[in-house]
């Protein structure tokens, strides 16, 4: 009667992580891996790995859990992926372009708005302590464990790649309207 | 000392990420600085701006296969648990006639596997019993040329068992029993000679192997 009990309350536990993370986590995969089904792939196992886990044990932390083991799949699938493909699109595309075609540029203000275009030609370990903490919504400390950064290092990104941001949002000379002030 | 406006801890207080003593102690540096002050504010309406903006991206999912899939690996244990919660007395009783049929002769046909097995397992069938030796009776004892003849011949069966006569077999004397007994001897080319003729037996000579014509090869 225990044994169903606790079953039925794993069973629980692991369709509510999946229906509140499985979309972060493949957003989170997409980042890494550059590819969107390959991410997919990424957050199936990392929700299968669940499965075996206790959920007291892993309850406690389960978006580091979860953030950490999808980080460490994505990289290796990425790494398999560049062996495959050393000079692909998927390589340039995790790369920040100085300069984006104007098709990408487009699609990007379309697709996330300004905001997000800049953040797209930061480098890549700045989006992605940016997107934890504030997509995500993990603190340092979380983010720390999940990136094996430091808690100062992860500050620093986060200070860096605001104040970035911020720069380049600032009024431009001729124009009266800041963009920060038009978004708050 | 003043503070620098730059200072990642700025970002860490905009964002609360300090603890109590380190916010409090930043707090009292902001009361004397105004370009700090200033720093914040702009570093949490950039944060406030890159919150929605994020919160705008859409969220992909998994694909209903892969949900599925996601699923089967609970699907032993989450059966298991929600059939258990139904009694089995009351699935028998809510089955059908036939049902019910099928569930006893299924029980039945269990329990006399777990009866059966066990049984022979410890009572192994017996080896069937061997067609008596006809010598032993027979009006015409017989000697092996080649075995040293005795007074009284035991005779043993070809692999050397020995093989008491069954008293009242109809069979003992029969001829066809004598040949089954005598077949591996003959198969072997052994002459089986009565044993009042066995002193006088002279075995055929045996005449030295010919040489094997030459042959010729080529035209004849």
């Amino acid at each position: 009667m225990n044994n169903d009990c606790s079953e039925l309350k794993k069973t629980e536990w692991v369709r509510a992580a999946m229906d509140r993370y499985a979309g972060p986590l493949t957003r989170y995969a997409t980042l890494i891996t550059g590819d969107r089904e390959l991410a997919q792939d990424v957050v199936q196992d990392v929700l299968v790995r669940l499965c075996a886990e206790q959920p007291e044990q892993v309850d406690a932390h389960l978006a580091q859990w979860l953030f950490r083991v999808c980080r460490n799949r994505a990289l290796d699938v990425q790494r398999k992926q560049s062996r495959m493909e050393p000079l692909s699109d998927l390589e340039l595309n995790m790369q920040a372009s100085p300069e984006p075609s104007p098709a990408t540029q487009a699609e990007r203000r379309e697709a996330a708005g300004e905001v997000l275009e800049l953040m797209a030609s930061l480098p890549k370990s700045q989006q992605e302590v940016l997107r934890l903490k504030f997509q995500n919504g993990l603190s340092y400390h979380d983010i720390s464990s999940v990136t094996d950064l430091t808690v100062s290092n992860v500050g620093f990104l986060i200070h860096t790649a605001l104040k970035t941001i911020r720069r380049q949002l600032q009024p431009k000379p001729g124009t009266r309207e800041d963009p920060l002030r038009r978004w708050t | 000392m003043k503070m620098n406006p730059d200072d990642p801890r700025l970002t860490a207080y905009a964002l609360g990420e300090l603890g109590e003593a380190q916010r409090k102690a930043i707090e009292a540096e902001l009361d004397s600085a105004v370009e700090c002050r200033h720093e914040v504010e702009e570093i949490a309406r950039t944060a406030a701006l890159l919150d929605a903006a994020l919160a705008a991206e859409p969220l992909p999912g998994l694909t209903y296969a892969q949900q599925l899939a996601i699923q089967a690996k609970l699907k032993p244990g989450s059966i298991k648990a929600e059939t258990r919660k139904r009694s089995l007395l009351t699935a028998f009783r809510e089955a059908s006639l036939i049902g019910r049929a099928a569930v006893c002769a299924a029980v039945a046909v269990v329990l006399v596997a777990l009866i059966a097995v066990p049984w022979f397992a410890a009572h192994p069938p017996t080896n069937p019993r061997r067609a008596p030796s006809p010598i032993a009776k027979a009006a015409r004892p017989v000697q092996i040329v080649g075995q040293a003849s005795s007074p009284a011949p035991r005779p043993s069966s070809p692999v050397g068992e020995t093989v008491k006569p069954v008293q009242g077999d109809g069979a003992e004397d029969s001829d066809e029993a004598f040949a089954r007994w005598a077949a591996p001897y003959r198969r072997l080319q052994i002459p089986l000679v009565p044993l009042e003729e066995a002193a006088s037996y002279r075995p055929p000579e045996i005449l030295p192997m010919q040489t094997a014509p030459a042959i010729r090869h080529g035209r004849t």
